[in-house]
């Protein structure tokens, strides 16, 4: 077994106690522990944020470690009040395993595993009790992780204090001290480029995240007639149509070009030969419909036929502008295959 | 003293070395195989394996001197964790320039794990910073990850388009989980609940599914550290997790997020558990390893059977190292005790849970599943019964191109590394002084794994789903990996040490980011494999074609594979793949055809012969006939419908 076993993180030095704690005993603090304290003011902060009703980055700021983190820290630290590191045997023997309370990426990761699990209950047990909505959501994961908090500064104060779970100590908040302890890189001028390094990250990631992704221009049509109930729909479409004698058909379009298109829709009916050759054609409508980016509309029109034969095609024909040449090509086309038949004497 | 045997080579005084030995003659006769299949994995896992064997056997007897550890410049190793920074903002910029994944987006991603790597494996002891070492791998897995679901639209893989959009919003609309009481998921709630107060707490289901579950996968690597650093040096544990996090299956769960990315979290955290409880003997262990196993119950079933053999397989790991093992390691009676009672409360949680659950018959998804494997077994299963499975070079789909039989060896070359180093760890961990309990626990599991994955596979035995089990699997191989190379850093010397840290610190991340798992949504090989993402005009297709041509919820609808699967999941049709025969169609069902289908490897159905071929090998009018009507139309999506006009023709 490697030298891991002996410590995962050891962060408090240790001694043996007649407490069947293997550390220094020492009187009990004062002061809250300030994890503890961040937690609580983390939740109540995040909880009251996000039941005000404010949305975007700066509800994704709090909500993140409100779910992912705060329930988990709190659940962790009533489970492991000691600190990390540090020998738990209540009676240690030397022929025994090594017995070492674990570190802190452990409990981060636990943390992590744990918020989902008290998340989920969470959730399941409002759903038992009222319903899956924001207001009890957030109250009953705020109680549950202040209710977790409480335990665990109990049992944190059953512990002497060198025994304590404390990373950031107790009291008033070092930061500045926790992140100097923690830096790794040896020379400053590395470490400055590492801090230059991360704040370019968060900026990059920030500017991204503040700033749509660039997305495809494209605009959608779409042919419709009306089924038995009144509704339009693109099914069941009229197959014989009597020359000259119109019939109902509606066009859809929605714009997602991100900008404002004035389209112009033709209605085309075209004969069409054996070898599929266009023996005939004429524009019978014409439209225009002014639609800004992510509108979507759908035009009623009654068309007909001046032609006739076994298989018309009935086309319609969007041009992205308000007047097309002549002899422009559409940018989109969609068409119905139509019997045009002459009407019956009688 | 070596016993008397015909086979003296064998001794069963070193298990070790015999193995080894083992290992490189049942790697020569497995190559065989490939004579019967053209499966790349043929290949790749017996070479792999006969090399790792020999690699072991070559350098055990040796002793290390520190002074042939090889190790890099201070300067260097100073200046890499910037350079990964740096590396990671160039990969959200390019991305977001981009739209999307590109070349320079998977160079950089692998660059980042090389640099990572580097730091871990090439530092000097006393320039080795494990802690920031793992504050690098747990950022990138983040950046990665959450930079590819931000760029793409919609969801990236094919269930997510039913667990997200359909469960979780229903969920959302009606403020109750009777939303999923029809689902199997109505006993495994966890993932949809935590992704319904996400979605309440971010304001929409994507976000909140990304904001949490897409942060917590990513960052549960923290847990293979926290496992790796009970076993070997803190130096080795950050190597484990740098190999875990830029693992092909790792990232894949990170991009499709589903209950199967919750349970691999719930996974590894008993991973954590039951290794602790081989060394110690805590209660909160036993308590948090019982959350753990009941929280994977409640949130998947795949996971829950992937967790029960491990379980199953340390309890008795456990129980027998307390019986036989040396005194000093045997585990506690508490621990035993508590890995097996966690091991039978998950289980009989499980049966009561799967007794209740619907599934798509009538009959509960316990007696469902038994039938279905039963079945599979005594209908289906035959040896080398390989279509489709894992590895197949081109997932038996005509080819576009003479480089797909290349492919897979790049990205099997990751796995193969992986592979190799597990096994030179297995084979140390036989011979150093682990505990017998912990040894057990992790060489038969990842050997019953093994066998789930790619033995049953050979017989055709798919029905367990074994691509789920493969990130299960790489968790403990990782582990065992960096056990392996502890070894190797104490016995082989500089020129092999310098040789094997280099290929693993270069070749496997370039190899993992680019293998077809970690690439769903838009894959590096993009000629050999269908993404599994679409564009914000094919989402919009599916809404709005769902629309204006709405499903009674057995409406039929064609598409490529995997299109047809969004048209099932988002739309609610039954999606078909489009069959075609030489003038078109050959169903009157309504045919979707899309722009990707004339470039990219998405697959339709051809009659005469009937066989599986790649859309662009087929002709766009043959597709989508100007026969028929076209009703629909984007600049990306087409919608065409049979009509009795023509019949087919004109």
């Amino acid at each position: 077994m490697s030298e891991s076993r002996r410590s995962d993180e050891s962060t408090d030095s240790a001694a043996g106690d007649e407490n069947g704690v293997t550390t220094r005993a020492r009187r009990w603090p004062a002061k809250i522990d300030t994890d503890l304290g961040v937690v609580v003011v983390g939740v109540v902060g995040s909880a009251s944020v996000l039941l005000s009703g404010i949305s975007g980055p700066v509800s994704w700021l709090l909500g993140v470690p409100f779910l992912l983190f705060w329930p988990g820290y709190a659940t962790v630290s009533a489970l492991l009040p000691m600190a990390a590191g540090i020998d738990t045997r209540p009676n240690a023997t030397a022929d025994s395993t090594e017995l070492l309370s674990p570190g802190w990426p452990a409990r981060l990761g636990l943390s992590l595993l744990l918020s989902t699990v008290v998340v989920a209950i969470v959730g399941i047990g409002i759903d038992r009790v009222a319903s899956v909505r924001l207001t009890p959501a957030v109250v009953a994961i705020s109680v549950v992780t202040v209710a977790g908090v409480l335990v665990a500064a109990y049992r944190r104060r059953r512990l002497p204090l060198t025994a304590r779970a404390a990373p950031l100590g107790t009291g008033r908040p070092r930061i500045g001290s926790w992140i100097s302890r923690s830096g790794s890189v040896q020379s400053s001028r590395h470490r400055w480029t590492l801090v230059l390094a991360v704040v370019l990250l968060f900026a990059t990631a920030s500017f991204v995240a503040a700033t749509p992704a660039h997305e495809a221009s494209y605009t959608e049509s779409y042919l419709l007639t009306e089924n038995d109930t009144g509704s339009l729909v693109a099914d069941g479409y009229p197959t014989t149509f009597v020359v000259n004698e119109s019939r109902p058909l509606a066009v859809g379009l929605k714009n997602h070009e991100h900008r404002s298109i004035t389209y112009t829709v033709d209605l085309v009916v075209e004969q069409v030969g054996p070898n599929g050759s266009v023996v005939g054609q004429q524009r019978v409508d014409r439209f225009r419909v002014n639609l800004a980016h992510g509108e979507r509309t759908v035009v009623e029109r009654r068309v007909y036929s001046p032609l006739t034969g076994d298989a018309v095609r009935l086309e319609a024909r969007v041009y992205k502008t308000s007047a097309p040449p002549i002899t422009d090509e559409p940018d989109q086309t969609t068409h119905l295959w139509i019997e045009v038949v002459e009407p019956t004497s009688g | 003293m070596s016993h008397q045997s015909a086979f003296p080579w064998l001794s069963t005084d070193r298990l070790d070395t015999t193995l080894a030995k083992v290992g490189i003659l049942a790697s020569v006769l497995l190559l065989s195989l490939r004579l019967f299949s053209t499966q790349v994995l043929f290949v790749v896992i017996p070479v792999t394996t006969g090399l790792a064997c020999a690699l072991y056997f070559g350098v055990h007897r040796r002793q290390t001197t520190d002074t042939e550890y090889p190790a890099l410049p201070r300067w260097v190793i100073d200046i890499l964790p910037a350079v990964v920074i740096v590396s990671l903002t160039a990969l959200v910029g390019t991305m977001y320039a981009a739209g999307g994944r590109s070349p320079s987006s998977y160079f950089l991603a692998g660059a980042v794990g090389t640099a990572i790597l580097t730091q871990a494996l090439l530092a000097d002891e006393s320039d080795l910073s494990p802690s920031l070492i793992v504050t690098q791998v747990a950022v990138s897995a983040v950046v990665i990850r959450l930079s590819v679901l931000f760029v793409t639209p919609g969801f990236v893989g094919v269930d997510i388009w039913t667990h997200v959009p359909v469960f979780i919003d229903s969920i959302v609309d009606t403020g109750s989980l009777s939303a999923i009481a029809d689902s199997k998921y109505s006993m495994a709630p966890f993932y949809h609940t935590i992704g319904a107060l996400a979605a309440l707490v971010f304001g929409s289901a994507r976000l909140g599914v990304y904001l949490s579950l897409g942060v917590v996968v990513p960052l549960s690597v923290l847990l293979v550290y926290a496992t790796g650093v009970m076993i070997v040096s803190p130096r080795w544990a950050a190597v484990a997790t740098t190999l875990f996090a830029f693992a092909d299956q790792y990232i894949r769960w990170g991009l499709h997020i589903i209950p199967t990315s919750l349970g691999l979290v719930f996974f590894l955290g008993a991973i954590y558990c039951v290794t602790r409880l081989c060394i110690t003997n805590e209660r909160w262990v036993i308590a948090v390893l019982m959350v753990s196993s009941l929280a994977t119950v409640f949130t998947h079933q795949v996971s829950t059977v992937i967790l029960l053999i491990f379980l199953g397989i340390a309890a008795g790991a456990l129980t027998l190292a307390r019986l036989r093992g040396r005194p000093a390691l045997r585990p506690s009676r508490e621990s035993v005790a508590g890995v097996a009672g966690v091991f039978v409360g998950t289980l009989l949680v499980t049966g009561a849970s799967w007794s209740v659950t619907p599934w798509y018959a009538d009959e509960p998804f316990l007696y469902e599943i038994l039938n279905t494997l039963r079945a599979t077994v005594i209908e289906e299963a035959g040896f080398l019964a390989l279509a489709g499975g894992n590895g197949s070079s081109t997932g038996g789909t005509e080819s576009v191109s003479q480089l797909a039989g290349v492919i897979p060896f790049v990205e099997w070359l990751g796995f193969a590394l992986l592979l190799a180093t597990g096994i030179v760890g297995g084979l140390a961990m036989l011979r150093t002084d682990h505990p017998m309990s912990l040894t057990l626990t992790y060489l038969a599991s990842t050997a019953t794994m093994f066998v789930a994955v790619f033995g049953l596979s050979l017989f055709g035995i798919r029905t367990i789903l074994p691509g789920r089990w493969m990130a299960f699997m790489y968790a403990l191989l990782a582990i065992l990996g960096v056990v392996g190379l502890a070894n190797l850093s104490g016995t082989a010397s500089k020129r092999v040490l310098v040789a094997v840290f280099v290929l693993l610190a270069v070749s496997y991340p370039m190899s993992m980011v680019v293998a077809e798992k970690a690439t769903l949504d838009s894959p590096a090989f993009e000629e050999t494999y269908p993404r599994f993402s679409y564009t914000g005009a094919e989402i919009a297709a599916v809404e709005t074609i769902s629309a204006i041509y709405p499903s009674d919820g057995t409406t039929d609808i064609d598409s490529d594979h995997p299109y047809r699967t969004l048209f099932g999941r988002l739309g609610g049709y039954t999606g078909w793949t489009t069959e075609v025969g030489e003038a078109g169609p050959t169903r009157d069902h309504p045919v979707i055809r899309r722009a990707y289908q004339s470039h990219g490897p998405a697959v339709v159905h051809a009659t005469d012969p009937p066989r599986s071929v790649l859309a662009p090998m087929v002709n766009a009018e043959r597709l989508c006939p100007p026969t028929r009507n076209k009703v629909y139309t984007s600049d990306k999506v087409s919608m065409c419908t049979s009509t009795p006009v023509t019949g087919g023709a004109v």
